[in-house]
């Protein structure tokens, strides 16, 4: 995805914007596909992105940066018509396959996508993968809970506090 | 090493959960359709607990995932049962009594009253402290509570203006049904509304209280006289059935019109629809079907009738969308495919869904919750034999308990007066002088006879205090009504019924679960005075005979004077007293009777007939109640201590016959054998005949065990 900086964004019938990654890795995207984010859209329409100048994301390194842009991209001609209210059954069940195959990933991707998709406020994206973390939880006890999400085991204080707080909830463990 | 080990592949590994933001999280969360693992979520870690705690949040995850269905509020709450997947949820939140369905928070909790619950509000009704209930309270509501049982808050609305309160006139309203409407949809979260519907002559008005902007205003619709003229409703009262909700709207059938009303509470406008079939008598059940159309379930069973053809009918109904904001009638259409135009029976429900029942169970569609519908079924041998109160209990229990929804329709005065008439209910308590004794474990109706003495008045407190300033108690009990009697002032020790004269008679009618009453007018002076001095020996609520007997009830007074029983009946038809039946005691017994000579003061009821033992003792006296006939059973037990024989006992015999069992006191301690009397032996005295002849055959056993068996309150 890492594409070497072309030159007028103007040039073609679509118009492309250059992301810049954390690690300096350049990516030039169609700006519809961009505009998926919220963060990014203002900027895009107010033209910048476009030429040389790139906008830098400093909290996204290019591995993520590539993902979200594969969702972007995917998604951004739906996005155009609205929400799809024309896609016919087969667009949506080829978006629903693609998305169900974009998050069977490594879940150090995962995170790296949950932060993405909120600093870049990508609604679409967002969901997808609190979804997929929310699948990861369901039918799990609390301590089965926090081994999954990788967190350190409680301290003594905290463990009397979520006790007492089981109690209240007792009927969800049965 | 300089670098950190490598991530285990399977884990997220966050350093610490507060690693994720706020926004994250929540947004995981609403992935969570299942509130066990909202619970569980919530109790991983305390950053989770904060978020998935906070109001907003909640409200949110409600808004997404509908609450589960955790039971029913009867008279106490009843939570779920298994196997609904509710069901341990809802005993958790009954046993950690996690709300307060008494209200008690509201200041003066015994003058409110439930009319309604939506979105885990509830709708109250109330007087104003230091009064009892009016006539016509029912009828023009002014005090309106909306309260949340969970979080004990409650808002207290303003009255009605008068100015608005202006376009219906009290006497004018047939009735007034105050009832929780969803809140406008910009406002779904913190907002609500209630909508006091006053059904007049003429025309129906709506009140609609919106909490956003505090205040009332008032819709009418004008198209009603126009409706409800020409034939086929009733000449008077409510014109509507109980109500029904789908798509956030209201729908009431209307009686004997075969039509729909229907209220759409996004612009607040009435419109009506043409049902495909007359559905009288029938159990309807509405469901929204999808596409905004309405479903309709027609049960082709009822509780009351026989054969049994047990099937459910369904059709849809497309309701047009309304645009404007007026008031004016709109049509509807009927979903044709679901309606069959037949030339010789006219229109014909076509069924797209036939759901088939058990035969041999009663059937009846209550109402729906969500997805599901609701129908009661009932086996019919249980019906017959009366053996088993804790099956129609569990029956009962298990339909009420299927939905919020139908706490409304199962609490209902009529639904229930019917539902009773066909199951016989269980012995829930007693009514006793000094207030309620509910049935004690094992008896299988204790636990509802604790929630009855819960939520019934059994104090009598809204009646208004009668003529004798004295308090009121019950002298009967018949289908959920209590006869009350207030006497003048006498010393306690005195049993009072024996000095009671007709002249200083004071009773009412209550109904101590709705508290709801009737003060009884006296007994006219004309009628009373050429039988004077009159005593009381008996005072009962009689059977009407009539088909609407939910609704009528009769009281019969028995009196003695010196030579006479007279009856005294008043109807709550005519509302007056008159004597349909009158006995010449002198031709029963050589010796003399006084007015004062005490009869047994209690009576026992069977097959519309009343028993009592003769002051002789040697006679059982029987009042029909549906003829006003007396006669009398000879039963030639002179040997027998009158006044301390017990009070007969009627039973059904192997073969369906009634029988009398009578305790007789033979050496003047006390019952100690038990007579048994073919009670069809009675001969009737037709004007003041004395006809009277033996029984053919009269039985004897000594008695194992006596008890008391009068008194007893059915609900």
């Amino acid at each position: 995805m890492a594409a070497p900086e072309s030159g007028d964004g103007n040039n073609g019938a679509a118009r492309m914007v250059t992301l810049i990654s954390s690690d300096n890795t350049r990516f030039e995207v169609e700006a519809a596909a961009a505009s998926l984010s919220q963060t990014l859209q203002l900027t895009i329409l107010d033209g910048g992105g476009g030429g040389g100048d790139g906008i830098p994301l400093p909290n996204v390194d290019s591995a993520t940066l590539s993902k979200v842009l594969e969702y972007c991209i995917k998604h951004a001609p739906a996005a155009a018509n609205g929400g799809a209210p024309n896609a016919t059954a087969v667009d949506r069940a080829e978006l629903e396959r693609f998305d169900n195959e974009f998050v069977n990933i490594d879940q150090s991707v995962l995170y790296s996508l949950i932060m993405a998709a909120h600093n870049l406020e990508i609604e679409g994206l967002q969901s997808l993968v609190a979804k997929k973390v929310a699948d990861m939880i369901k039918g799990k006890s609390p301590m089965e809970i926090r081994r999954t999400l990788g967190f350190p085991d409680p301290t003594p204080e905290e463990q009397a506090e979520m006790n007492a707080h089981m109690l209240e909830y007792g009927w969800a463990y049965e | 090493m300089d670098s950190p080990a490598p991530p285990t592949p399977r884990r997220l590994l966050l350093r610490s959960p507060s690693d994720l933001a706020d926004d994250v999280l929540r947004e995981i969360f609403l992935h969570l359709d299942s509130p066990a693992d909202l619970a569980r979520a919530s109790t991983t870690c305390t950053h989770f607990h904060r978020v998935i705690a906070d109001h907003d949040f909640l409200r949110h995850y409600h808004a997404l995932h509908p609450p589960p269905l955790l039971g029913i509020l009867a008279n106490v709450f009843i939570p779920a049962q298994p196997p609904h997947p509710s069901s341990v949820a809802a005993r958790a939140f009954k046993d950690a009594d996690a709300a307060d369905f008494s209200f008690s928070f509201i200041p003066f909790p015994h003058r409110w009253r439930r009319r309604d619950s939506r979105d885990g509000r509830f709708l109250l009704s109330g007087v104003p402290v230091g009064r009892g209930y009016n006539r016509g309270d029912l009828v023009w509501i002014t005090d309106l509570a909306v309260c949340d049982p969970l979080h004990r808050r409650y808002h207290l609305l303003p009255a009605i203006p008068v100015d608005l309160a202006a376009a219906a006139h009290p006497p004018d309203i047939v009735d007034f049904e105050p009832f929780l409407a969803p809140a406008a949809e910009d406002h779904m979260d913190t907002s609500f509304r209630v909508i006091c519907l006053a059904q007049c002559t003429t025309k129906l008005v709506l009140f609609v209280f919106s909490s956003s902007e505090w205040r009332w205003h008032s819709v009418t619709f004008e198209g009603w006289s126009a409706l409800i003229t020409g034939s086929g409703g009733p000449a008077s009262g409510s014109e509507l059935s109980q109500r029904y909700y789908a798509y956030r709207c209201f729908c009431w059938l209307m009686h004997g019109r075969n039509m729909l009303l229907v209220l759409n509470t996004c612009g607040m406008n009435f419109s009506t629809v043409e049902l495909p079939q007359d559905y009288m008598g029938r159990e309807i059940a509405i469901v929204e079907a999808g596409d905004g159309k309405l479903g309709i379930f027609l049960s082709a069973v009822t509780l009351h009738m026989t054969p049994f053809t047990s099937h459910m009918s369904y059709c849809e109904i497309a309701l047009r969308s309304q645009t404007n904001g007026t008031s004016r009638s709109q049509p509807v259409e009927v979903n044709n495919s679901t309606v069959k135009q037949d030339h010789s029976s006219g229109k014909l429900w076509l069924p797209r869904l036939l759901l088939q029942l058990n035969v041999h169970y009663g059937n009846g569609a209550l109402g729906t919750e969500q997805m599901w519908i609701d129908v009661t079924s009932i086996r019919e041998d249980v019906i017959i034999t009366h053996l088993a109160p804790d099956l129609v209990l569990n029956a009962y229990r298990t339909c009420s308990a299927a939905c919020i929804s139908f706490r409304r329709i199962i609490t209902d005065g009529s639904f229930l007066r019917r539902f009773r008439v066909v199951h016989p209910p269980p012995l829930l308590g007693f009514a006793a002088y000094e207030g309620f004794h509910p049935a004690q474990p094992p008896h299988p109706s204790a636990p509802l006879g604790d929630a009855l003495a819960g939520a019934a008045d059994f104090s009598y407190s809204f009646v208004p205090t009668g003529r004798w300033n004295t308090p009121w108690h019950p002298r009967d009990v018949r289908q959920g009504r209590v006869l009350l009697e207030c006497t003048p002032e006498c010393e306690p020790a005195f049993d009072y019924y024996d000095i009671v004269y007709l002249k200083h008679l004071e009773l009412a009618v209550c109904d101590p679960l709705s508290r709801r009453y009737r003060l009884l007018p006296r007994i006219p002076y004309e009628l009373r005075i050429q039988y004077e001095p009159l005593v009381d020996f008996g005072l009962f609520l009689a059977p009407t005979g009539d088909d609407e007997e939910e609704k009528t009830f009769s009281v019969v007074r028995m009196s003695c004077n010196g030579g006479m029983l007279i009856a005294f009946v008043f109807s709550s038809i005519t509302g007056q007293w008159r004597i349909p039946a009158y006995l010449d005691l002198s031709s029963l017994s050589h010796s003399p009777i006084t007015a004062h000579i005490r009869f047994t003061s209690s009576c026992l009821e069977y097959q519309h007939c009343f028993y009592w033992t003769a002051p002789w003792g040697d006679k059982l006296l029987v009042l029909d109640a549906l003829r006003f006939e007396f006669s009398v059973i000879s039963n030639n037990l002179t040997a027998y201590h009158a006044r301390h024989s017990g009070q007969p006992l009627i039973v059904e015999d192997g073969d369906g016959s009634p029988e009398v069992y009578f305790l007789a006191d033979l050496y003047g301690d006390g019952p100690t054998e038990l007579i048994r009397i073919p009670a069809t032996v009675v001969y009737v005295l037709g004007g003041g005949g004395t006809v009277i002849r033996k029984p053919s055959n009269i039985e004897r056993w000594k008695p194992t065990k006596v008890k008391n068996h009068t008194g007893f309150f059915k609900k």
